[in-house]
């Protein structure tokens, strides 16, 4: 079980297989696990959420990619949500449609800020908007 | 005719007019406060162009309405105007800092939860929706200190996506809770301003916009519907106005099936459906049919996917991946490239209904409409109603003698 140990606490992910198998109406992810471990480590890194959920970007040349596709397996999108399970607490994830579910203006105002997404992007994540990369 | 464009730079959020006033949302987290008339009266323009400006930035109501009928109706006085407008709209200007701080009314923190998702002045109250629920502040000068209160105060927490305001009440697009009014009644009369909020429709609601007195509900999921309340009460005798819902209607059955995102304001509802728009009109004064269907347009300049339309009384928008097309009343469509961190339309508004408002990364742009004085206000395909200036002076709507 892969772990991600920050300011000395040690954070124990466990990959989700639903989200790698084709399960239906489970979004996939569609990038490496390593990648998806280093999507984790920033979100909890970055302080990107906060109880019960962490939010997390794939950014391999610095800006952000796809990561996965929505519950119908077809629809690309950009954001993972981490929650914790169990105790004591072990960390899965999923690739998240935005208008299903979206950061807290805190994370967002933090995006806004550190230049993590572009405005405009920010702009559509919040109104639920379809938002392309 | 091609819009009147001015263009302040700086890196805003969003952008408000009222009465005279610009409001800047920084993305700094600061608000500031312009004399708009005034910025408008420092641009270094010809004589024979003020008008144009006058009319383009602050005065949209001027030239619209029955004075002009007879005036616009010679030829060599029509083209004499647009001509004016057409050689300002060949003019660059771009607002300097210096204008700015010539201009500016206040510069303060944003008293309001940010980002926020959308927001309109109302009876002189601002309000501000988004994660944090429902806020509003007083903008009134003299009132406050600042040019919006520091003092903020929050009437609802459902998060909520989108807000409109008419007949004293805001409809607020609150996603998957569904649309949604607060009654603002009493907002500034009375010391008991809580309001009364109730819920309309519980579909899921991505946008909303007045409809006279009824409310149109926008959905990515379940296509946009159509609130549709009986009004009770007269402009013209001075009877207090009652809204009751009577029924709400999906999109499906507005437009006889069709799949796609639709949007309304006023007297036209929109349907985009794979590059096309099929439109029809909504005349909720008639004993008849309240909805015709009246066009289906092909759209030649539809620039990948679509993501949210907008009603103005110059035209219609539409918002693209990365680009706002407008369709005007008249003319050409105009493309506007680049993708947009905010736009809006003031179709409600008397002095401002000829603006789009738009927001990139560096800059905010004013762009104003001037094709649609001259056109037929029943007939247009695209835009709603003007508000026109003399209306004012009846009791009745400005936009109901139009329609009724």
């Amino acid at each position: 079980m892969p772990d991600v140990t920050i300011d000395d606490v040690t954070y124990v992910y466990q990959p989700n297989p639903q989200h790698r198998n084709r399960a239906p109406r489970k979004s996939q992810w569609q990038i490496t696990s390593p990648e998806e471990l280093i999507v984790f480590g920033t979100a909890i890194e970055e302080k990107w959420g906060g109880s019960p959920y962490y939010w997390g970007l794939h950014r391999p040349a610095g800006g952000p990619a796809y990561l996965g596709v929505d519950r119908d397996h077809r629809t690309r999108v950009f954001l993972a949500r981490f929650e914790a399970c169990a105790t004591p607490a072990v960390w899965h994830g999923y690739p998240v449609n935005h208008r299903d579910g979206r950061p807290s203006s805190d994370v967002l105002r933090k995006w806004l800020k550190d230049g993590i997404l572009p405005p405009a992007k920010i702009a559509k994540i919040q109104a639920r908007k379809p938002c392309n990369l | 005719m091609q819009p009147v464009t001015l263009v302040i730079p700086g890196q805003f959020w969003d952008s408000q007019i009222y009465r005279g006033r610009l409001y800047l949302f920084g993305r700094d987290g600061s608000i500031r406060t312009l004399d708009w008339d005034r910025l408008i009266g420092t641009l270094v323009l010809p004589a024979r162009l003020r008008l144009a400006a006058e009319c383009a930035f602050c005065r949209s109501d001027y030239l619209y309405g029955s004075n002009w009928t007879l005036f616009f109706s010679d030829p060599e006085i029509k083209e004499l105007v647009t001509s004016k407008f057409e050689t300002l709209a060949k003019k660059k200007i771009i607002i300097s800092e210096a204008q700015l701080q010539q201009c500016e009314r206040g510069r303060q923190d944003n008293p309001f939860s940010f980002p926020h998702t959308d927001s309109l002045i109302y009876w002189r109250n601002m309000f501000v929706v988004g994660d944090e629920g429902v806020w509003r502040a007083t903008c009134d000068p003299g009132r406050t200190r600042h040019p919006v209160s520091s003092r903020p105060r929050r009437h609802w927490d459902c998060p909520t996506i989108s807000v409109a305001a008419a007949y004293r009440s805001l409809a607020l697009a609150a996603g998957p809770e569904g649309l949604w009014e607060l009654d603002v009644h009493h907002f500034g009369l009375s010391s008991d301003d809580s309001g009364t909020l109730s819920r309309v429709a519980d579909r899921g609601c991505d946008a909303c916009e007045f409809m006279f007195h009824s409310v149109y509900g926008s959905s990515y999921e379940g296509g946009g519907f159509l609130a549709e309340f009986e009004r009770e009460g007269s402009w013209a005798t001075g009877e207090p106005i009652q809204r009751t819902l009577s029924r709400v209607l999906s999109g499906r059955e507005i437009f006889g099936g069709g799949e796609g995102y639709s949007w309304g304001t006023r007297d036209k509802i929109y349907l985009a459906h794979r590059g096309s728009v099929r439109i029809a009109r909504y005349r909720p004064f008639r004993d008849d049919d309240h909805i015709e269907i009246i066009g289906d347009i092909r759209i030649q300049e539809w620039k990948g996917d679509f993501v949210s339309g907008g009603v103005a009384t110059f035209g219609a928008i539409l918002e693209y991946d990365n680009a706002i097309v407008v369709i005007p009343s008249e003319g050409s469509p105009v493309t506007l490239r680049g993708e947009p961190v905010r736009w809006r339309v003031f179709p409600g508004s008397r002095h401002y209904q000829n603006h789009l408002h738009t927001i990139y990364n560096d800059e905010l742009r004013v762009q104003s409409f001037n094709q649609d004085y001259f056109v037929d206000q029943r007939a247009k395909l695209f835009g709603t109603g003007a508000v026109f200036a003399n209306e004012f002076n009846t009791r009745r709507h400005p936009t109901e003698s139009l329609f009724g």
